[in-house]
């Protein structure tokens, strides 16, 4: 169904914010909202009529305190709050006793590396050097997934195995394409049935028949609508993307105004209505949930 | 029947008190009660500070979110440190950087991760009872008894910040070497938990040890009235007998279901002091001064 006005789009956002899980991690290089701490992240995004939300943070497990909010009546949330953790130096970058921490203390995602990641630090070690609040991992210190014959390293290899046992997400981080790859193939042979590559143009440099590649290959494609309009212009490079493998990201500052912005002309472009239900709640939920969330959207 | 004159003495002196090592959840281990509650309590007896422990994460960012949105006004102090166990990346500098420059006082080497603990708790099998993978064993010192090189880096790490190193669950044969090396890297604060317990410390190594400057943190956990209790009255004060007054510091170590809370506990361990003959000034040593000129407390109020 095609939408007619600008408050139909309002009334459609509105109602599938209600059903919809805020997966937004965020690039310390892009976004300004990285001051808020995790209990602030989640009163946003209640704030933001979110019905659930995963928190996460490049630098240290956050699982901990998605616990404590859980279990505490003065300082629960309003939203259902589970929690990630990134494998990045600060928690020894590949390490399996990190994953498996998070996964037994209220976490349901398991990242690569981001911020510390080979590719990320090369690719944006300009922004970095000027960044005095993104702190690369050290000269000789960044990681990569792959081993010196470009297979996927054992340890890595454990890791997937955990998050299979543990039914838990995927997030491939900000590796390489061609890490990417190694890890879509050796996940998958593992077991695991739900994984996430975020805005795979921006950090594993990813062409659009790439990013339609990763999506036929069963992954769920997320794109972060982050701070300025060029986010239009880099979606469509999305736009072959089938809609029950796209999940919207948008980062907190400012996200209601910015998410009608996008659905705006997201709608203009030739959305539907249901094309604007599905990729702003609907796939979001079925990879958190790992079940189809149709019923819940009608 | 209740000693009034002596509950009031134990409530003047739990006052102030600095309890540097408090075991509250969240945690994947089972615990008695949350920090959330820790905090009240503590509140209620008038504590100066605790420093919560987790073996598995550092408690700065639970306790971060706490002290900003909390509504209760509190001087609590809350404190926290960085735990090197396998959750952390064992060794990892980059943890203890990280949980520093967040505000973390202290450094924990490995505890329930250490080769010595694997080792001297192996029927304790902490993996095998919450299902959880094989740890994988660590230890401060390589097959020649030197001090490994990735532990250099933190030292210098815990120097910059001015921190405390607590030698974790590390045998007894490995503090020597890992307090020289720290200290010869510039750092000056330095501890030892419950060092007769998976520790093996004898009563020489207490005075040795001592003479190098590290404070020795002897437990209410394992010497009060409750199921974990493994030491006399008489062994405690042999313990802080040894170490001396100004080196030893009394904390609960509590927090297991099967123990009083930590407040509680706190408040036994201190009558056991009263009844042992020490007077008030020697038990606020063991009990809050020690701790605070350990931690720094003064001299950042300074």
């Amino acid at each position: 169904m095609r939408i007619s006005s600008a408050s139909t789009v309002s009334a459609v956002v509105e109602h599938c914010l209600s059903k919809a899980v805020d997966l937004a991690l965020g690039d310390p290089l892009l976004d300004t909202s990285f001051a808020l701490d995790p209990f602030e992240r989640i009163k946003r995004a209640a704030d933001d009529g979110f019905r659930s939300i995963l928190i996460n943070d490049h630098r240290e497990p956050v699982s901990p305190v998605a616990a404590f909010l859980r279990d505490n009546e003065a300082f629960r949330p309003a939203i259902d709050v589970v929690a990630g953790v990134v494998l990045n130096q600060e928690v020894g970058g590949l390490n399996v006793f990190a994953a498996e921490h998070c996964l037994l203390l209220a976490g349901r995602l398991v990242s690569m590396p981001t911020v510390s990641s080979q590719n990320y630090c090369r690719k944006f070690r300009r922004d970095l050097a000027r960044a005095s609040n993104a702190r690369s991992a050290l000269p000789g210190e960044q990681l990569t997934i792959l081993d010196d014959r470009f297979l996927l390293r054992p340890d890595a290899q454990e890791i997937l195995d955990l998050i299979a046992a543990h039914d838990a997400i995927l997030d491939a981080g900000y590796v390489h394409l061609s890490e990417i790859w190694e890890l879509l193939k050796e996940a998958k042979r593992r077991g695991v049935g739900r994984i996430l590559v975020r805005d795979p143009d921006r950090y594993a440099g990813a062409s659009p028949d790439e990013i339609q590649a990763l999506a036929d290959a069963g992954i769920f494609i997320g794109f972060t609508i982050s701070q300025d309009d060029a986010d239009l212009e880099r979606f469509i490079q999305y736009n072959d993307v089938p809609r029950e493998k796209l999940i919207l990201h948008v980062m907190p500052d400012r996200r209601r105004e910015r998410i009608l912005s996008f659905a705006d002309k997201f709608v203009s472009a030739g959305a539907s209505t249901d094309d604007l239900r599905v990729v702003l709640a609907e796939t979001g939920m079925r990879l958190l949930e790992g079940k189809s969330a149709s019923s819940t959207l009608s | 029947m209740v000693d009034a004159n002596l509950e009031n003495r134990v409530d003047a002196l739990l006052h102030g008190a600095i309890d540097m090592h408090c075991h509250t959840g969240p945690s994947i281990m089972k615990r008695k009660l949350d920090h959330l509650e820790q905090i009240e309590d503590a509140e209620r007896a008038g504590l100066r500070a605790v420093l919560f422990k987790d073996h598995f994460y550092s408690d700065t960012g639970v306790l971060e979110v706490i002290r900003k949105h909390r509504p209760a006004e509190s001087r609590l102090l809350l404190l926290s440190g960085v735990p090197l166990n396998n959750a952390l990346g064992g060794f990892n500098p980059y943890a203890v950087r990280h949980g520093l420059g967040r505000g973390a006082r202290l450094v924990w080497m490995p505890t329930l991760c250490a080769c010595n603990h694997l080792t001297s708790a192996f029927r304790y099998d902490l993996a095998g009872r919450l299902g959880m993978i094989r740890p994988k064993g660590l230890t401060a010192i390589n097959a020649r008894g030197e001090v490994i090189d990735e532990l250099k880096v933190i030292f210098d790490i815990i120097a910059e910040h001015d921190a405390i190193l607590c030698g974790g669950h590390l045998h007894a044969t490995e503090m020597f070497p890992l307090f020289a090396e720290a200290k010869r890297r510039g750092v000056r604060r330095l501890l030892v938990s419950h060092p007769t317990f998976w520790i093996e410390a004898d009563l020489q190594d207490l005075r040795d040890l001592t003479s190098m400057g590290v404070y020795l943190e002897h437990v209410a956990c394992l010497t009060i009235d409750c199921v974990d209790r493994l030491y006399t009255a008489d062994e405690l004060r042999s313990f802080i007998d040894t170490g001396g007054i100004d080196r030893t510091i009394l904390s609960s170590d509590l927090g297991q279901p099967q123990n009083p809370r930590p407040v509680e506990g706190f408040r036994s361990v201190i009558k056991l002091c009263i009844e042992a003959g020490y007077s008030d000034s020697d038990i606020r040593k063991l009990t809050s001064r020690n701790a605070a000129t350990l931690i720094g407390l003064d001299e950042a109020a300074a």
